[in-house]
């Protein structure tokens, strides 16, 4: 499958601004990370030490915020609300995924 | 006594000329801080809020806060409070650059200009002198030479701030430019100068402003620096993008409204963004009185028609204003219609999103063909830098009405409900379908649709000290009170807003604000402070006969899902969080503040 990456800000120097990823089916966002940090300089923007996303790292899937998107699902007046699992969010083919440096203003 | 003030203020009578220094209440600012708060508690002492917002009557203060003139990080902001022209309701606009304080240095809190000048006229202030004077050689030109003009009459090295063609026509959208390139821009308040024949102040002070514990405002004052010094917003990317760099952070959330927010998402916003401003316009960086950060992009144009203009911005709020709002990508022409704003001094935000609004009206018929003096349609770059000149200079029918905004000029049309506004105020870059929290601030911000009175994106985007799902409306009322009162802080201490992105609570505001004025404020007593002043201009409103009918959005962001990007089918929830945040602010089911709240709050009706 395919999913197309976006960086903005500082990360375009690092990572440029667009990337399809050709991945494997049923592969997570981590996955598409461990992918595309094959550089120690990459990694280390990316991950910490121990090998956990680095805290101020934003990722969105879809528009959704993945931080947002812990392991849980529940219901609401009604409405289903999903949150699918942080980093271990699975992809499907033709997601876009946006990954940020922390940015404000405006 | 007070310290932290520069200890008096200072009043015109323009009608007869008469000046009077006043001292500080130092009652008033234990209970309102400084700044908006203090500012606002006048306008409510001294304006009847039912008065027509261009007569003689109402008033103008331009306010400073306690931490102004100090080193406090990014502590040179200026409010300019009034009843605003465009909205009715109480206007504050918050301002940057330097001459605020350069006023304290002057021996000056505050400037309250009141009454209606026979000749245009401006103030010059020289630390005790104070002269009003002949401005009729300067009326109606540029900004950026209007201060040049006052520079040369007074000082090379005053600081200035005026109204420019736009103020002087009376734009119900005009706004008041400092050190040319700064706005305090919404709810009109440039054009209440205007309807007194007053055309701005230039100042030169040499005096010190005072902290009440130097030590220790050092020290608070180097805690604070050193937080925005840790954050990597405040460090790296604000500086180095400008706050542009949320135009791709919000459109790809789908939440950035385009084409007057038919729709909410662009694939291709990110060409207007703050990364294509570093890359193809930006010279430097510019920051405003003592600040770390450092937002301000100075800009030239390099190619294209409008090759060699140069001059500051865009910046996040105009770049979508003038750009992807009217269905423009063409990042030259968004920037030369936002140096255009400038010039004309009228506000950004108001500017663009008037413009999309007759594009609509263009485009569905609404405006006749023979009205139009061009076609007005979506998309045009050139179309748009046409529209702010005719609306900058009131020019045939079309253009007189663009300068009124576009409320005014939608109703005129018979379609109100296309002007994407609350109470009369066009709102901003965020759309309240894709972040509920920030639509319910837009209803309830006493200015009418502003996203800085209760900056919710904080939390809900940019995870700003923590995340809370946008497109959740549950716990949005809390939210939302929560920022509002806290800003309400903020903004009267004198320091800028984005410093909470460093600063993030309370606690380093009150460290600072304890220090600098010696006055014995709790954390929670400055947060009941935020909530006293928020009420406060509430009551004003109320009085000036706004009700809960205009705590509202317009019927397209509440009734029409979006449809498409990554917010497609999401409608704003107003209905569900209003209630809430009633019950929440203590007050009853018409948004009237109950007896024990003001009571609570030592308010009076």
């Amino acid at each position: 499958m395919k999913v197309k990456v976006r960086f903005f800000a500082t990360f375009r120097e690092l990572f440029g601004a667009e990337k399809e990823v050709e991945l494997k089916s049923g592969s997570t966002i981590r996955d598409l990370l461990n992918l595309l940090c094959d550089s120690r300089r990459r990694r280390r923007e990316i991950f910490d030490r121990s090998g956990r996303l680095q805290p101020y790292v934003k990722i969105l899937k879809n528009g959704r915020s993945i931080q947002s998107l812990e392991e849980t699902r529940i219901e609401l007046e009604g409405r289903h609300i999903q949150f699918s699992g942080g980093i271990h969010t699975e992809l499907e083919d033709g997601d876009v995924v946006a990954i940020f440096p922390p940015v404000g203003g405006g | 006594m007070v310290r932290g003030f520069a200890g008096e203020n200072l009043r015109v009578n323009l009608s007869t000329g008469e000046i009077k220094k006043e001292k500080i209440n130092e009652k008033w600012a234990r209970l309102f801080i400084g700044g908006r708060g203090y500012g606002s508690k006048m306008i409510c002492d001294e304006v009847d809020p039912t008065i027509d917002s261009l007569a003689p009557g109402n008033k103008v203060i331009i306010a400073t806060g306690p931490t102004g003139g100090s080193n406090a990080p990014a502590s040179g902001r200026t409010m300019v409070i009034t009843k605003g022209a465009e909205t009715g309701a109480i206007a504050c606009s918050n301002v940057g650059g330097f001459l605020g304080p350069e006023l304290k240095r002057a021996g000056y809190d505050m400037v309250i200009i009141e009454g209606k000048a026979e000749k245009p006229v401006y103030l010059w202030i020289k630390d005790g002198n104070i002269e009003v004077r002949d401005a009729r050689k300067l009326w109606g030109k540029k900004t950026i030479d209007v201060e040049q003009g006052m520079r040369q009459e007074t000082d090379p090295k005053a600081e200035v701030m005026n109204i420019g063609l736009a103020g002087v026509k009376l734009s119900r959208i005009a706004c008041v430019m400092f050190d040319a390139y700064r706005a305090a821009g919404r709810s009109g308040v440039g054009t209440v100068l205007g309807s007194k024949n007053f055309l701005g102040i230039a100042v030169k002070g040499t005096k010190k402003v005072e902290a009440f514990d130097p030590v220790e405002t050092k020290e608070a004052v180097a805690q604070a620096r050193e937080l925005l010094r840790k954050s990597k917003i405040t460090r790296k990317n604000l500086p180095k993008y400008g706050t542009a760099i949320m135009v791709n952070i919000i459109n790809e959330r789908g939440g950035y409204p385009v084409r007057n927010a038919q729709d909410a998402y662009d694939a291709d916003a990110g060409v207007t963004g703050g990364e294509e401003i570093a890359d193809k316009i930006l010279i430097k960086k510019w920051p405003c009185a003592a600040c770390p950060i450092a937002c301000g992009r100075v800009t030239e144009i390099r190619e294209g028609k409008y090759k060699g203009q140069y001059g500051q911005g865009p910046e996040y709020e105009t770049t979508w204003a003038l750009g992807l709002m009217c269905g423009v990508h063409d990042l030259n022409a968004i920037t030369y219609a936002h140096y255009l704003c400038d010039e004309y001094g009228l506000d950004g935000i108001s500017a663009g999103v008037t413009i999309a609004c007759a594009m609509e009206l263009y485009e569905k018929g609404f405006i006749p063909k023979k009205e139009a003096p061009f076609p007005m349609n979506f998309g045009g770059g050139d179309t748009l830098v046409k529209m702010v000149q005719i609306m900058g200079e009131r020019k045939g029918i079309v253009g007189n009405l663009l300068a009124e905004g576009s409320y005014r000029l939608a109703e005129h049309y018979g379609h109100p409900e296309l002007s994407m506004s609350s109470k009369r105020l066009e709102m901003p870059a965020y759309d309240p379908r894709a972040m509920k929290g920030i639509g319910l601030n837009y209803a309830t911000s006493n200015r009418g649709a502003c996203h800085v009175r209760g900056y919710t994106i904080s939390q809900e985007v940019i995870e700003s000290p923590y995340l809370v799902d946008r497109l959740i409306y549950v716990g949005k009322a809390e939210l939302t009170k929560y920022m509002q009162d806290f800003t309400a802080v903020i903004d009267s201490s004198g320091m800028c807003l984005f410093t909470v992105f460093g600063l993030e609570y309370i606690r380093a505001y009150g460290s600072i604000l304890r220090a600098v004025t010696g006055l014995p404020y709790s954390d929670d007593e400055l947060m009941k402070a935020g909530e006293r002043i928020y009420n406060l201009e509430r009551l004003f409103n109320l009085k000036a006969g706004l009700t809960k009918k205009d705590d509202t959005l317009p019927p397209r962001l509440l009734k029409e899902p979006i449809p498409s990007g990554p917010s497609k089918g999401e409608v704003c929830e107003l209905d569900r969080m209003l209630p809430q945040y009633y019950k929440l602010r203590g007050w009853d089911k018409e948004g009237v503040p109950t007896k024990e709240t003001l009571k609570e709050l030592g308010l009076k009706m």
